[in-house]
């Protein structure tokens, strides 16, 4: 009963987060809810099974990332601009005024234009506010690397936005 | 830049889809609970000896085992369950066994469990004696007096329940001993509707059982109440779930064990149960309703009283096919005395019997 509690908790926690991590990277509200349960679904699994999870934001995280990736690999080789066709729907909650509608669209649409690594760490970073040490261990790749990748994705993101002012 | 991911942070979830996504996994939570032990199939172990080993306190180990060495022997332990009052053994069963079993409870929910099966012991024995005639006055005493001392029990252990924040076990035990009073009532008096010795002999006992069980569908009705009231919504919404999950396990536990019981039964027996269980599936679909209409209270209750109708539809069935009953056709007018003080109505089923004339049960 413990451990129910707890999962719960994790979802009202970090339901949103897994959200929209799911839904800037797939860009279709639907898909993004599905895999949101999904994420959380399996967690659970694994808890089932009478495994301890230290820290239950990571591991959210890594799941749906995770699943994410097979998305993808279903999909074969989608590129962006087919993924803007696939209904992107906005779908943002309704009592938000149209133009912070527009601005996160925008912001979304400015991101996809980094190269892919950068921007994976960025909205790691920036959007879900995780430590460079913790990004490493989501990515697999060393700190060092994920440091690098944000400076430069950063350097990418002020010359895109540069024509914009 | 800052503003880009700002924008980005914004993205969420409404709160429709929050709870309804949270609403599905609390489902499947409850589906799948923690695997940490094997399940738990039989709630109360009555033979010491595998109660013995199921439990993991060294103590308990050695306290019982001492109880069960002092009666000269785990032969002795053994034989002693299966005694009836006025046997020589008896007592050996009712403060060595059932004292030793209640040694090694510790929770108080698992406690109060216990005193109910004690409750019923008592009248599975009045049954046993009833059928082969030797149910008398002095039986009958210790039965009455055992029975209500086990009761009494079962009713402090509820309110212990209660104070100790644990609403939810107090309505469950309620009913546990709620449908066990209801189907020995029934049972005690189709053995005396066989014979007329046996009506005489069971009566004092069948008055008693009658007034204990109305007791208890009180108390029943007043911890449910008292668990949707005190508990949070979300506590009472998850106990909903999982107490859908045990019915419907129970209805299949007990479709099961009718099929298995077929043969030794009555046909009308058979087609009582049945009529039971078709019941209780009716009730899980009311209660389904009340899930949907956020009633988690009520679908608690519809749920517990799901699981009841199941648990005694197999006791019926237990005891009718143990005693060869021959199903009564005549309408028990004492049926209708045991109803729900809640219901607004009382569910009917009509079932034709084999001599084509139809009963209604009162349930």
């Amino acid at each position: 009963m413990k451990e129910q509690k707890k999962f719960i908790e994790a979802y009202d926690t970090y339901a949103d987060a897994i959200f929209r991590h799911c839904f800037i990277r797939i860009s279709n509200r639907e898909k993004a809810k599905d895999i949101m349960q999904d994420t959380f679904t399996r967690t659970w699994e694994y808890i089932a099974k009478g495994n301890e999870i230290k820290n239950i934001r990571a591991f959210l995280f890594r799941v749906a990332n995770n699943i994410i990736v097979d998305t993808y690999r279903k999909k074969r080789e989608v590129s962006l601009d087919e993924l803007r066709e696939w209904g992107f729907d906005p779908g943002f909650d309704e009592s938000e005024k149209n133009q912070t509608a527009i601005d996160a669209r925008s912001a979304i649409a400015m991101m996809e234009k980094l190269d892919a690594k950068y921007r994976e760490v960025m909205l790691l970073r920036y959007v879900d506010e995780f430590l460079p040490k913790e990004i490493a261990k989501i990515v697999g790749e060393s700190e060092n690397i994920v440091s690098v990748r944000i400076h430069r994705g950063l350097a990418q993101l002020r010359k895109i936005i540069a024509p914009q002012q | 830049m800052d503003p880009i991911f700002k924008q980005l942070q914004k993205i969420t979830l409404n709160n429709a889809e929050r709870v309804s996504v949270r609403n599905t996994l609390l489902a499947f939570i409850q589906k799948n609970p923690v695997r940490t032990e094997p399940p738990v199939r039989h709630l109360y172990q009555e033979s010491i000896l595998s109660a013995l080993f199921n439990n993991k306190s060294m103590t308990a180990k050695l306290i019982a085992s001492l109880l069960v060495a002092a009666s000269a022997g785990s032969g002795v332990s053994y034989a002693a369950e299966g005694s009836l009052p006025g046997d020589l053994l008896y007592p050996v069963k009712i403060h060595v066994n059932e004292t030793a079993r209640a040694a090694i409870t510790f929770s108080a929910e698992s406690k109060a469990g216990w005193d109910v099966r004690r409750a019923e012991r008592r009248l599975e024995e009045a049954e046993e004696l009833a059928a082969e005639g030797r149910l008398n006055a002095e039986t009958r005493r210790s039965i009455e007096g055992n029975l209500k001392t086990y009761t009494d029990s079962v009713r402090r252990g509820i309110v212990e329940l209660k104070l100790d924040n644990n609403a939810k076990a107090g309505a469950e035990v309620s009913s546990q001993l709620e449908a066990s009073l209801r189907a020995h009532e029934r049972i005690l008096t189709e053995l005396g509707d066989e014979k007329e010795t046996v009506r005489i002999d069971v009566g004092p006992i069948l008055l008693k059982v009658r007034s204990e069980a109305k007791d208890a569908t009180r108390a029943r009705v007043e911890a449910e109440d008292n668990f949707s009231i005190k508990a949070s919504t979300n506590d009472v919404e998850a106990a909903a779930r999982g107490k859908l999950q045990a019915a419907e396990n129970k209805i299949s536990e007990v479709t099961a064990f009718i099929a298995s019981k077929k043969e030794s039964s009555d046909a009308a027996a058979t087609a009582d149960a049945e009529a039971r269980l078709k019941v209780a599936e009716n009730v899980i679909i009311e209660g389904k309703a009340r899930l949907d209409a956020e009633d988690y209270g009520e679908a608690f209750a519809a749920f517990q009283k799901a699981h009841r109708t199941a648990e005694e539809a197999k006791l019926l069935v237990n005891a009718r096919s143990n005693f060869k009953i021959k199903f009564n056709l005549k309408e028990h007018e004492n049926a209708s005395s045991t109803s729900d003080e809640n219901d607004d109505d009382n569910t009917k089923v009509e079932i034709k019997s084999k001599g084509n004339m139809k009963l209604k049960i009162g349930i």
